[in-house]
């Protein structure tokens, strides 16, 4: 089935006619008897519901199978090579440096993390020397960890090499399909009597049937994976293997971080193959809710309308905000339409910026919304001062570590424990670092505590509403 | 686009099991305990009070869209609605959604319906202010204040306007009870709230309220569940730290595998 794309007048009749169409829609929604309407909705949620759940279960589609198992077997294996070299000490690089203290040029030995901090107390600091990094081969077996992520890396380029010739014999197959489809996609089009021009105006492709669509992007995806993902990793593995081939100059931390950013770029190059038969219709079920959304809209704007209109007619305490909420909404529909109108005009463009965006958008809407959040800075002081009172012990470790969090964060605390040196175990005394190891060890831990507890529920509450097995004020009856 | 892999299919396949044959095992009789949560109790408190002063109720969904968030929080507006229409109490309940506002005005019909008063059912008490987020919290806060509500209750999915309600409710004198799924906000709702739901008793909610057999069965199904990821967690730390201490490719394997398989 083709939509086509159309333009000046037969844009708005076909508008028209869709809104006139959706109000009909509606109507005989609203005339639907009241016993029938949760069937409705719960067998309509039922059936989306099957639909999300087989696209996210059922696997990719069997052409892309070989390739997506190739690149599987190279993800794991740069995931081996990554674990064997974060096992790596590796003996940070120090630097001589030297800076004027009391007078006098005093020149030391520092490690490079402790530069900054040094430029902070001591101002300007010149670097004389600066030593490599290195790995410590001799702990956690380093050197045979090294060799083995050497080789594991060999065996995960041999994978993706594997993978782009598999890339390579499937894309002419997949492009003989889309000729097939294509062919069928034109006959369609001669009957539908569909000009040249009309097609050429498509540019997201929507005349084209879904199937036509589905091959043109595993096509694309095939060609992005081998060129824009497989090409560079294959490369960028290499040149970490060859550079690791000289232990004692290896830049081990880099070359981690290298192998890491690549396990994520094989996944992605899988995931993007690992489209099924359902895929491709997601943007189709996206947009029907979007559409079943929009009638909503119309829903809640009138019954808002209503409510004000009651306000105003009665003469209610309070009916100038309701006249207020008319004339806003008015005014910003009105402006907004006005927008694109004008934007077609000469010196249209500047008086529609400044209508829409100066005064309403940014003068009006945005100062407002500002305004609201900034009360929360003060909201948040009424209830910390209400609510945090000691009461117990739990309160007041509470309190002590708020006021650890607090004073980590602001400078003044950071000033109060800059006495302490940045290096070895007493550096973790700093406020700044308690600060930190509070907020992403025992705080982190408690939220995703509940994090799961939350997506547990959610899944249990999901499967009762699709299975029509929930009980509750909206779903009393078993269907 | 992610699809599942063969632990999704094992953990999801165990879940969904376990909490449906929690949910059989309660319709076939079984008792079932649930703990008391303060919060869902003082619901019916909060409901008397509102009645005792004469004055309304506000609920607030949030910023929720349609989904189990606001589903779950419909279940409890319809349980309020059915204690309230006992007493003839009154509840207001703004959305920020329209989809949800059909829904809610739904649910609050049928609620008074059920309890054989559906003349108390006002229209207009159910109502979308806006999508926007300050401007869904500037309408309640004007609510809550020209209303002078006695019972405040915040169940949904709330952001940076949390606070903003839950202290305007502390100012007008409201008895306050929320809970949220979301996690950053419910210290905000501890701060200024009289009871909060914390983490997954927000999806037990229905369950406590209403003591149906097909919910406690899901409840205590959930708890198996996490009994699972908990049991995941203990291998994957044992796993990690066994790795780090050690160069055993037998548990290299296992890690590696295992984080690949959680990380899909």
């Amino acid at each position: 089935m083709f939509f086509v794309p159309l333009r000046g007048y037969s844009l708005g009749l076909a508008i028209g006619a869709c809104v006139v169409l959706g109000v009909l829609l509606l109507f005989l929604l609203t005339q639907v008897p009241h016993r029938y309407r949760k069937p409705i909705i719960i067998g309509v949620t039922f059936l989306f519901g099957w639909f999300y759940f087989l696209e996210f279960m059922i696997p990719g589609d069997r052409a892309t199978a070989p390739v997506r198992g190739i690149l599987r077997s190279a993800e794991h294996k740069l995931r081996l090579a990554q674990t064997d070299l974060e096992a790596i000490t590796v003996i940070k690089g120090q630097l001589t440096v030297q800076y004027v203290e009391g007078g006098r040029t005093v020149k030391r030995l520092i490690p490079k993390d402790e530069l900054k901090n040094l430029e902070l107390d001591k101002g300007e600091v010149k670097v004389v020397h600066e030593d490599k990094d290195r790995p410590r081969l001799g702990e956690h077996d380093g050197v045979r960890r090294v060799m083995r992520a050497r080789e594991i890396m060999a065996a995960a380029v041999a994978d993706l090499r594997r993978a782009k010739s598999e890339i390579e014999r499937l894309r002419p197959q997949v492009q003989r399909q889309l000729d097939q489809e294509s062919k069928k996609a034109e006959a369609e089009a001669k009957r539908y009597k569909l000009t040249k021009e009309m097609l050429a105006r498509d540019e997201q492709g929507n005349i084209l049937n879904q199937r036509t669509k589905a091959l043109r992007k595993r096509i694309d995806d095939l060609k992005d994976a081998a060129q824009k993902k497989i090409d560079p990793t294959i490369a960028t593995i290499e040149s970490a293997r060859s550079e690791l081939g000289n232990l004692s100059t290896a830049d081990v931390e880099s070359i981690r971080s290298v192998a890491a950013a690549k396990v994520e770029d094989v996944s992605l190059a899988r995931s993007t193959l690992s489209d099924n038969f359902l895929t491709p219709y997601k943007e189709t079920a996206s947009n029907i809710n979007a559409v079943i959304g929009s009638f909503a809209i119309g829903l809640g704007v009138f019954g808002l309308m209503s409510l004000h209109g009651k306000t105003i007619r009665r003469r209610r305490r309070g009916w100038i905000n309701s006249l207020a909420f008319y004339v806003a909404l008015f005014a910003m529909a009105l402006v907004g339409f006005l927008q694109k109108y004008l934007q077609q005009k000469s010196g249209g463009q500047i008086l529609s910026d400044a209508l829409y965006s100066g005064i309403l958008f940014n003068g009006a809407y945005i100062s407002l919304q500002a305004t609201m959040f900034s009360l929360v800075a003060f909201y948040i002081v009424s209830a910390a001062y209400r609510a945090f009172r000691v009461k117990s012990r739990e309160a007041v470790l509470m309190m002590g570590a708020a006021l650890l969090v607090m004073l980590g964060l602001v400078p003044i605390g950071q000033w109060m424990t800059s006495g302490i040196t940045h290096v070895g175990w007493l550096g973790s005394f700093r406020l700044e670092r308690v600060q930190d190891w509070i907020m992403t060890v025992p705080n982190m831990a408690a939220q995703r505590g509940m994090a799961f507890g939350i997506g547990v529920g959610g899944l249990a509450m999901a499967l009762r509403i699709w299975l029509s097995l929930e009980r509750g004020a909206y779903f009393d009856k078993q269907l | 686009m992610q699809h599942a892999n063969w632990l999704v299919y094992l953990l999801e396949g165990a879940m969904v099991f376990l909490v449906l044959y929690k949910i059989l095992s309660a319709r076939a009789g079984r008792q079932l305990f649930i703990r008391r949560i303060p919060g869902l109790s003082a619901i019916d408190e909060a409901v008397g009070r509102s009645t005792e002063m004469g004055r309304p109720m506000l609920f607030s969904t949030g910023l929720s869209g349609i989904g189990i968030v606001a589903l779950q929080a419909l279940s409890i507006l319809g349980h309020i609605i059915k204690t309230a229409a006992r007493y003839r109490a009154r509840i207001i309940v703004p959305t920020a959604e329209p989809v949800l506002y059909t829904v809610a005005e739904e649910t609050a019909r049928d609620a008074y319906e059920s309890e054989g008063v559906p003349e108390a059912f006002n229209r207009d008490d159910v109502r979308f202010l806006s999508g926007d987020q300050f401007a869904y919290a500037s309408g309640v806060v004007g609510i809550l204040n020209r209303e002078k509500v006695a019972s405040a209750f915040y169940f949904g999915d709330f952001f940076a306007e949390s606070l903003i309600l839950a202290e305007n409710g502390q100012q007008v004198g409201a008895i306050q009870v929320a809970g949220t799924p979301q996690i950053m906000q419910i210290p905000f709702f501890i701060a200024a709230c009289d009871y909060t739901i914390i983490g997954d008793e927000y999806y037990a909610a229905s369950a406590y309220l209403s003591r149906e057999p097909t919910l406690l069965g899901s409840l205590v199904g959930q708890d198996y569940s996490k009994a699972i990821i908990l049991a995941l967690i203990v291998i994957g730390v044992i796993s990690m730290t066994m790795l780090a201490l050690t160069t055993l490719p037998f548990i290299e394997r296992v890690a590696v595998s295992l984080s690949e398989a959680l990380k899909g």
